[in-house]
């Protein structure tokens, strides 16, 4: 399988922070990865690096170029999508203008996605005339995913998707996450959530302080008593 | 004696201002004159603007005020013109009282503006009130004598002129180095000052007045130099001028205050004088150049020229503490094992989101307990609800059996309690002494004017030496002059122990002191944490990560969805299903 | 104080109150897309209004040396930024803007085709030509390099830009104030009262404009992308809109209707060439009405002041301004307390 982004000893720092100390990792193409590790460990850093937001120091290979001193809008251009922690949504806009926006650059099918995202996430579809801000938490997760996916991504990074959410309404999302990969969409999820992450992941990495501490299938790591030490110290 | 050598540029200028009059043309002095009067409105512009951030564009209206009240009180009081110092003074001191007052509840740009609104609001006041001469103003302003010499002539007023500056520049300098003016330069971090029980509203206001009070000076010199006043040298325009040559001289230091009107009024002569070529032309070529100078420095050097001027020239040494001092006084230590923090059935609401829930626990004094919990769960809001940075929805706090969760962060401060940040709040400019001596703010009392005046040396020393010796205790004596943003992210966590520790509290609450800690930072903040419970300091941690908490604490608190699902000792916590599942994840198959 | 002067004066008030709120409009456009405090707005006021008075008498204006020296220095400044990072396709647009309003203008006035006897709507043209693109190029050359810096920053150099500007008026435009023949004269007569045309047609060009802007920002695909860059700059580029082409977009349109203020305002003042700062900071405490984020709020807020000044001018001429101002201070106070936006804003 063709690896569709290889990221060879990255260091990500902002102020005096040193958060991303020599991560590699590749994702391949048509493939799921998680990221998993406790708060703090630099997970966030990684994805927000990747996605052009912090500066960073080291390889980022991207469908066969470098990314390096990309901005975030020639990245997003080029089909590689965040959707950061905050999600950050247009808060005063409606879900229908949130959603055209993220077809902004009229990549992909714009239409077919659209009524793709609908249907996945009928929410989204009673409330299209609704201000974003107004939307329950899960909503609005679902609607950075959908404005996420009409900017046709190749690989879409999420970030910690699951996040002040409540378990019945991760279950759904994931479930959409899993349709992704037959919609040629690749991904990587950062998840503090490790159980829900190796679900859906082929492929995992364990992140402490800032480097790599365990990589596996996510088969492997499910049952590996590992990392469980990586969150809750070593007995 | 030796002068040592940071003086010596200072000094060198004053012999130049003492010997001009004899060695350069009258136009030079009459030049010098002037600069010397901007400057003395533009220190007050490095005060306000420059070390507590308040960009003002309305300080010409004060020294309008200190020149109209002077010639009104001669005109119409018949006062001799010594004798009207004193009433310009107090003009301009209470009206910047009362606008201070109002404009520092401004924010952001807010606050500029409303700067500028009463700028001209004055402006107009003086050029529309009836009495005061409409805008041609009013003359026949007598001049200044002293001991039977007058001093319109240019030297005289210009040596008088920098004999004030002078002094308001000694002043200043001195402000600068003492505990308020220590207070003032972190003005600019409200928070983190109020932690430490500064009243950061009134010390702003202070400064305000100062500002208000230099620039009426100003204008009391300005109205008799020329004998005449009238609206138009006060207006937004005079107002834009004395920032600008501010900014352009650099706002960080008080020797920019006389190089900026130095600079912009030697280019305006030489633009005005030098190329006669341009004087017919029409054209304000001042504010044209000014306006590109000021948006230059502003995108490439916005520190203003002087920071590139003190490279070439010897340094101020940084403070000393010194060798010995009277120690400080200090509290009485609570008995160990009695209850010195009581939570009880806290909560808190953020309109339709419960943030935090009955949350019960205690810290006893002399012991380290940890608050853990996964993102989300509580933990900083309740971190605030105890420091009084929010109020609680429910329940109260008690320490030492008094009930402190009605009290403002500056009040709890005083109650014994002293925290750090979970991003780290230092003054990246001031030494690390300086940055630790801000902690001992609750036990001195000197002011401002004390500080100006240098009457309170002694109890600055003693707050020195105290900074010092909590620099000593947690390793780092020997950064003491380095400055604080010079620091690796893990000394400066420690940094923020020892200037909580310099408030000699009874409790030390730490806000996620880990975090982006390196292996070795980790282990040597744990190391000194240990040391300081042997000492007998109790303490509160925040934390999220476990390894560092497991092997130092005593008992642990552990928080979720913003109620507490388990407490005991780190061995029984980490193995508390509940505990595993919060931090792990689960789904239901 | 009776009734037909009461009506008399909320005409004017609301003549120059429309001109206040559409400058509020672009201010608080402006300040949302790239947190710059448009000072200079008033400027492009008075720079208009001059342009066209002076084309009105058959004088050719010198806007067009103006807008030609801050062309070239955008010129400048973008040749020196894409020199740094080899990309040198932006080089193209920021050519196309700086030099082809110049050049045409001056073509154009040069030509005979805009004496004295050309229609109103020609010399119109040609001032927007010549007067709008200055707000994109003080964009490009000002403010652009200070996008990370602080919003007081920011505001310090739009003073100084404004500065700048009330200079180089002097030296283009001359001491001297002007004032344009009315577009169309006469009042209408509408029984209880009579109605100048020109607040007509103010009111006319006043709605179109506005309506044309809502229009942009609510069914346009850019418009949106605009208001979402107001709303959240980092979303914004997460789906690939380039900030500083809609800072760009932002100061363009912000031109545009500093420059047709300056058209309808022309025949109801005289206009010096520092006449821009007072206009502006009229429009301001309409901005301020509105914590700098509402643009019905600003709109009213403006139109309420324009009505304000013309009470205060019939009552106590002279001292008018000073009320205006001072009144600034307790609005401020109310809208910093209200302004929960503000909190965070850390410098």
């Amino acid at each position: 399988m063709a690896t569709l982004l290889e990221v060879s000893d990255l260091h990500v720092a902002y102020g005096k922070v040193e958060a991303v100390r020599g991560i590699s990792l590749t994702v391949p193409e048509g493939g799921i990865v998680a990221i998993v590790g406790p708060n703090g460990a630099g997970k966030s850093s990684l994805l927000n690096a990747l996605a052009g937001a912090l500066p960073a120091s080291g390889g980022v290979r991207y469908a066969g170029r470098s990314l390096a001193g990309l901005p975030v809008e020639d990245r997003v251009a080029a089909g590689l999508c965040l959707v950061p922690e905050r999600r950050e949504l247009f808060a005063d806009m409606t879900v229908s203008d949130n959603l055209e926006l993220g077809a902004f650059l009229g990549r992909g099918n714009r239409r077919e996605t659209l009524a793709w995202v609908l249907e996945v996430f009928p929410r989204l579809r009673e409330r299209l005339q609704q201000k974003a801000g107004t939307l329950s938490g899960g909503e609005q997760q679902m609607l950075a995913l959908g404005r996420a996916l009409l900017s046709a991504p190749r690989l879409l990074m999420l970030d910690e998707p699951s996040l002040g959410l409540a378990p019945l309404i991760v279950r759904e999302i994931f479930r959409v996450v899993r349709q992704l990969r037959e919609r040629g969409v690749s991904l990587l999820i950062v998840e503090q959530n490790a159980r829900v992450a190796l679900q859906v992941a082929d492929h995992a990495y364990v992140i402490e302080n800032g480097s790599v501490a365990l990589s596996g299938t996510a088969a492997e790591l499910a049952s590996d008593p590992r990392v469980a030490a990586a969150y809750l110290g070593a007995t | 004696m030796a002068v040592p050598a940071h003086r010596i540029p200072a000094l060198v200028v004053a012999l130049l201002i003492v010997l001009a009059p004899w060695m350069l043309p009258v136009w030079i002095v009459t030049l010098l004159g002037y600069v010397g009067l901007y400057s003395i409105v533009c220190l007050g512009l490095v005060l306000l603007t420059g070390m507590v951030g308040i960009t003002s564009f309305g300080q010409a209206a004060f020294v309008g005020l200190g020149a109209y009240v002077s010639a009104l009180s001669i005109i119409h009081l018949g006062l001799s013109p010594w004798l009207t110092l004193p009433l310009s003074l107090a003009a301009s001191g209470l009206a910047g009282a009362l606008i201070g007052w109002l404009t520092i509840r401004l924010s952001g740009h807010y606050l500029v503006l409303g700067t500028m609104a009463w700028g001209l609001g004055l402006f107009y006041l003086f050029g529309n009130l009836q009495g005061l001469g409409g805008f041609n103003g009013l003359s026949g302003v007598p001049r200044l004598e002293a001991a039977g010499l007058s001093l319109v002539e240019p030297a005289r007023f210009m040596l008088l002129v920098w004999a004030l500056l002078a002094i308001l520049f000694a002043g200043t300098t001195t402000l600068i180095d003492s505990r308020a003016g220590r207070a003032i330069r972190a003005l600019r971090d409200p928070v983190m000052v109020e932690s430490f029980g500064v009243q950061s509203a009134s010390l702003k206001l202070k400064v305000f007045v100062a500002a208000a009070l230099f620039a009426g000076l100003a204008g009391w010199l300005h109205a008799h130099y020329l004998g005449h006043v009238s609206p138009s040298p006060f207006g937004i325009n005079a107002s834009v001028d004395y920032l600008f040559m501010a900014v352009i001289g650099g706002t960080g230091s008080p020797a920019g205050a006389v190089l900026g009107p130095a600079v912009v009024e030697s280019l305006r002569t030489l633009l005005r004088d030098a190329v006669p070529a341009l004087q017919g032309v029409g054209g304000n070529y001042e504010a044209i150049v000014f306006g590109a100078l000021v948006i230059l420095l502003l995108q490439r050097a916005s520190g203003g020229l002087a920071p590139y001027l003190s490279r070439w020239l010897p340094q101020r040494p940084p403070p000393r503490a010194p060798a010995v001092a009277p120690p400080l006084p200090t509290r009485k230590p609570p008995s160990a094992g009695s209850a010195l923090l009581e939570v009880r059935g806290l909560g808190k609401r953020f309109g339709g989101l419960v943030a935090l829930q009955g949350v019960d626990f205690n810290v006893p004094a002399g012991q380290i307990v940890a608050l853990i919990g996964p993102n989300g769960a509580g933990k900083s809001t309740l971190f605030n609800l105890v420091t009084g940075v929010l109020p609680p929805s429910e329940g109260e706090v008690r320490l030492q059996g008094q009930r402190i969760d009605t009290l403002p962060p500056r009040a709890i401060a005083a109650r014994g309690v002293a925290r750090t940040f979970q991003h780290v709040r230092l003054r990246a400019n001031m030494t690390c002494l300086e940055n630790v001596a801000i902690g001992t703010w609750l036990r001195g009392r000197a002011g401002v004017m004390a500080g100006a005046l240098a009457l309170s040396r002694e109890e600055d020393a003693q707050c020195l030496f105290e900074a010092q010796r909590q620099l000593d205790r947690v390793g780092l004596g020997a950064l003491a002059s380095a400055p604080a943003g010079s620091l690796a992210l893990g000394q400066q966590r420690v940094l923020e122990i020892a200037r909580a520790l310099a408030a000699d509290p009874s409790l030390l609450m730490l806000d996620e002191p880990a975090a982006g800690l390196r292996l070795q930072e980790k282990q040597a903040l744990a190391t000194l944490l240990r040391e300081l419970k042997s000492q007998g300091v109790t303490v509160l941690v925040v934390e999220h990560d476990m390894d560092f908490v497991m092997n130092l604490v005593d008992r642990v608190v552990v928080l979720q969805f913003g109620t507490k699902i388990a407490e005991g000792t780190p061995d029984v916590v980490r193995r508390d299903p509940r505990v595993i599942e919060a931090y792990l994840g689960g789904l239901d198959d | 104080m009776n009734a037909t002067i009461a009506t008399l004066l909320v005409q004017d008030g609301l003549t120059s109150g429309l001109i206040y709120a559409l400058l509020a409009v672009s201010i608080v456009l402006v300040f949302l897309v790239t947190r710059v405090l448009w000072v200079p707005a008033g400027d492009m006021v008075a720079f208009a209004a001059l342009t066209m008075s002076l084309l009105r008498q058959g004088i050719a204006p010198n806007t067009v040396w103006l807008l030609a020296g801050l062309g070239l220095l955008a010129v400048l400044v973008q040749a020196w930024r894409c020199q740094r990072s080899r990309e040198w396709q932006p080089m193209r647009g920021v050519l196309l803007l700086a030099l082809i309003p110049p050049v045409l203008g001056y073509a154009i006035t040069r030509s005979g085709l805009a004496g004295a006897d050309a229609p109103v709507i020609v010399h119109a043209l040609i001032t927007l030509l010549l007067v709008a693109p200055l707000a994109p190029l003080l964009y490009l050359t000002a403010f652009r390099p200070l996008a990370e810096a602080s919003v007081l920053v920011k505001l310090i150099a739009a003073v100084a830009a404004h500065y700048m500007l009330v200079g180089f008026g002097l030296f283009f435009f001359g001491a001297e104030g002007l004032r344009t023949p009315p577009f169309i004269s006469g009042r209408l007569d509408v029984g209880i009262t009579t109605l100048s045309w020109h607040l007509l047609l103010s009111l006319a060009v006043s709605i179109a404009m506005i309506a044309a802007l809502w229009v942009f920002f609510e069914r346009t695909l850019w418009g949106k992308a605009l208001r979402a860059t107001a709303i959240n700059r980092f979303g914004a580029r997460l789906v690939g809109i380039r900030t500083e082409r809609a800072g760009l977009l932002a100061f363009s349109i912000a031109g545009l209707i500093g420059a047709l203020s300056g058209l309808m305002i022309g025949p109801i003042a005289t206009i010096y060439y520092d006449s821009g700062f007072l206009i502006g900071l009229k429009a301001f405490i309409g901005v301020v009405c509105a914590a700098m984020a509402s643009f019905p709020v600003a709109v009213l807020g403006a139109l309420a002041v324009g009505v304000f000044e013309a009470f205060a001018s019939f009552f106590a001429s002279a001292l008018k301004e000073a009320i205006v101002f001072v009144l600034l201070v307790p609005i401020l106070l109310w809208r910093s307390l209200t302004d929960h936006s503000l909190h965070g804003e850390d410098d």
